[in-house]
């Protein structure tokens, strides 16, 4: 049999895998990997990024955007700390990344080496899975485990360690093409009497209300969940992670949590059923707003059951099995929604919404996106609390389309998702909406869009603008996107925004639009 | 309320601090711990005794569930179980203490693992209950050093099935 270099096991194994992009930094324990690229250049395109922690985001964004996993590689230490922020972002949001870092040799490992520190110590508690190949021959079997692991399931990050000498040693190129990890429950069915009680208690229902959370969106999902919308009409609300997953449904209610819809705020009070699939809705909801009302969770992770009262119904279930079979449910039902009163939901929502729009900015930026973006658009964002959730002024129609860092709440994750979130859908227009704050933490990978001449529209806000104290003033955006070869423009937002963003969002090649606030 | 959690993972590098950190991020202390081999060379059995919240600790036991090496996790606070632990115990007894000592390990039914012209060493299986006594009555004979191995436990046939 053929022998490979460990370096060329790593590539033949990505290309194996399916796998086409990857993002990544050089460094001294991953040389051989970089030193046989060349010659792996047709098969897969490597992203050569300025910042491991922007690396993990894209390939974040690109396994958001894409439904495939993410990855990155990068070398060892001041690298692979690098990425844990990055990391921690995909754990909290359960998105699949693979990070591939280097290692010192396996004798010197422990030894304080330079550049080594212990990663699968320090990402232990922010990955899903991580492990350290010890063997050249083992590399193959050890990323096609980390990537099942990381795409099935509760998906998540994986990390894998590979020491310079695994890099550098030769071997057979040997992949399981099953993997067989004996504890290891990806799918946990749907246990029927779980069901039959679910089914019960809708029965017994007169108001009940769905919340779909991220842990429902899935591409198979999102035609199911139309049909259920539609058979069964009952009212439904997503969160701030699964926007979009209800596309255009009119049973669609908007947002829930502190700074979601009037109309959920509305429904939770007056339901007397909450359904909630894949949410975590022990964080977004208060246990006092839920008294007298049955609740029924489904979660494909138990750890996240359990929370509230102990007369919750907890079914511990692939979100896919579970809208599956409430799909094919024959039983009529006799909800007392009233038609009259949900209508009156939609236009206090749409009354409540535009309120709100008025008076803040940049809700008032997110809206205008929505009205101009008539086609597909992908809006990467950086979150902000400050006074209300402002991706929701935005209307998605897919939830692939909305990418944002929730748990994490990372500044500075918006700008490099979109780059990865480009590459994963190069026919997709991808806008990125940051403010001058959260843009300034991975700023530099303007570059990168530049070299790869990406059509990409950079929304940056400048929240400090307008401050008539000099020292206050934050940097100029438009000279700074100007110095990394990005054309940039300044707007005001007292212009016609419309008129204004319109003029910009349409165009070939990367560009920077600074809106002074 | 105290609780005996009894891990089946796979013998592999890591793992323990795996599980050892899920408590370091919970605030919690590990009373006891006991790691060994399994009939099967390929898995690693670890005997934990902590003290929690009940909600907390079946939270924690998700936690391990969902972990890749972890192959199964049993609780046996509840359950009728057989527990035990071992302790060698140096002795160093005073002139008239020295037959007082053999005395209390015939009662414990103790052994003598090792004697030297100033001490005697004991070992002793049994509860904790039983091994705390044991170390305090010892403990006024000269008992100068004490070694506990930590809870190994397995229930008892009649609950097998109901766990």
């Amino acid at each position: 049999m053929k022998k490979y270099l460990g370096a060329e096991l790593f590539f033949e194994s990505l290309y194996y895998l399916g796998i086409r992009t990857i993002f990544g930094l050089p460094g001294g324990y991953v040389l051989k990997v970089y030193d046989v690229l060349p010659s792996y250049s047709k098969k897969i395109k490597h992203i050569l990024t300025r910042h491991e922690q922007a690396a993990t985001h894209m390939a974040d964004g690109f396994a958001r955007a894409s439904e495939l996993p993410g990855i990155v590689l990068c070398t060892s230490g001041p690298a692979a700390t690098n990425t844990v922020a990055g990391i921690t972002t995909a754990y909290m949001d359960s998105v699949p990344v693979l990070i591939f870092t280097g290692q010192v040799p396996v004798p010197f490992l422990g030894s304080d080496a330079f550049q080594e520190a212990d990663h699968i110590g320090i990402t232990r508690s922010c990955t899903k899975h991580n492990t350290l190949v010890r063997k050249t021959i083992d590399l193959p079997k050890a990323m096609a485990e980390a990537y099942h692991i990381a795409t099935t399931g509760r998906k998540g990050p994986v990390l894998v360690d590979m020491p310079k000498d695994v890099l550098i040693g030769e071997s057979e190129f040997k992949i399981p093409e099953k993997i067989r990890l004996p504890n290891y429950e990806e799918n946990p069915i749907l246990k029927k009497k779980d069901f039959e009680n679910f089914e019960s208690l809708l029965n017994l229902s007169d108001k009940p209300l769905l919340v779909f959370g991220r842990g429902s969106c899935d591409m198979s999902n999102m035609k199911n969940i139309k049909h259920i919308l539609k058979k069964f009409a009952i009212p439904s609300l997503t969160s701030l992670m699964s926007l979009g997953v209800l596309g255009d449904s009119e049973n669609n209610f908007g947002m829930l949590g502190d700074h979601g819809s009037y109309a959920a705020a509305e429904l939770i009070r007056n339901t007397d059923l909450l359904i909630s699939i894949g949410c975590d809705l022990n964080k977004i909801l208060p246990e006092t707003l839920l008294q007298n009302k049955k609740i029924v969770v489904v979660d494909i992770d138990e750890a996240q059951l359990n929370y509230f009262r102990k007369d919750t119904l907890n079914i511990h279930t692939n979100s896919k099995f579970f809208i599956d079979a409430f799909k094919d449910i024959k039983n009529k039902f006799q909800f007392k929604w009233e038609k009259k009163y949900l209508k009156g939901l939609h236009t206090k929502n749409t009354t409540h919404k535009l309120s709100v729009v008025s008076k803040n900015k940049k809700a008032f930026i997110f809206h205008a996106l929505s009205l101009l973006s008539k086609d597909e658009t992908i809006i990467c964002s950086d979150f902000s609390y400050q006074d209300t959730t402002h991706q929701q002024f935005f209307e998605f129609k897919d939830y692939r389309n909305n990418i944002l860092a929730g748990g994490n709440g990372i500044p500075g994750y918006g700008f490099p998702a979109a780059i990865g979130a480009k590459f994963a859908r190069p026919k997709t227009k991808v806008v990125s909406v940051s403010s001058g704050a959260n843009f300034q933490f991975n700023m530099q990978e303007m570059i990168v869009a530049r070299e790869q001449n990406l059509d990409l529209s950079i929304i940056v806000v400048n929240e400090r603008g307008k401050d008539k104290n000099q020292k206050n003033k934050g940097p100029d955006y438009t000279l700074m996107g100007e110095a990394f070869g990005v054309k940039s423009f300044k707007i005001d937002i007292d212009d016609d925004i419309k008129k204004e963003l319109g003029k910009h969002l349409n165009h070939q090649g990367t560009r920077l639009i600074e809106i002074v606030i | 309320m105290r609780h005996i959690l009894s891990i089946l993972v796979d013998n592999e590098p890591g793992v323990l601090a795996r599980i050892a950190g899920l408590f370091t991020a919970r605030g919690f202390n590990i009373e006891s711990l006991c790691v060994a081999e399994t009939e099967r060379p390929s898995l690693s059995k670890i005997t934990l005794v902590t003290s929690g919240e009940d909600w907390v600790i079946d939270q924690i036991i998700k936690r391990f569930e969902n972990m890749i090496n972890v192959i199964k996790v049993r609780d046996f606070s509840d359950a009728d179980s057989i527990q035990r632990e071992l302790i060698i115990a140096r002795v160093v007894p005073t002139k008239n203490s020295r037959s007082e000592v053999l005395r209390v390990a015939d009662i414990f039914r103790s052994n003598v693992v090792d004697v030297g012209p100033k001490s005697y060493t004991l070992e002793l299986t049994g509860n904790k209950e039983k091994l705390e006594a044991f170390v305090a009555i010892l403990r006024p004979l000269g008992l100068k050093e004490v070694t506990r191995t930590g809870l190994i436990s397995l229930p008892r046939e009649k609950k097998m099935k109901e766990i």
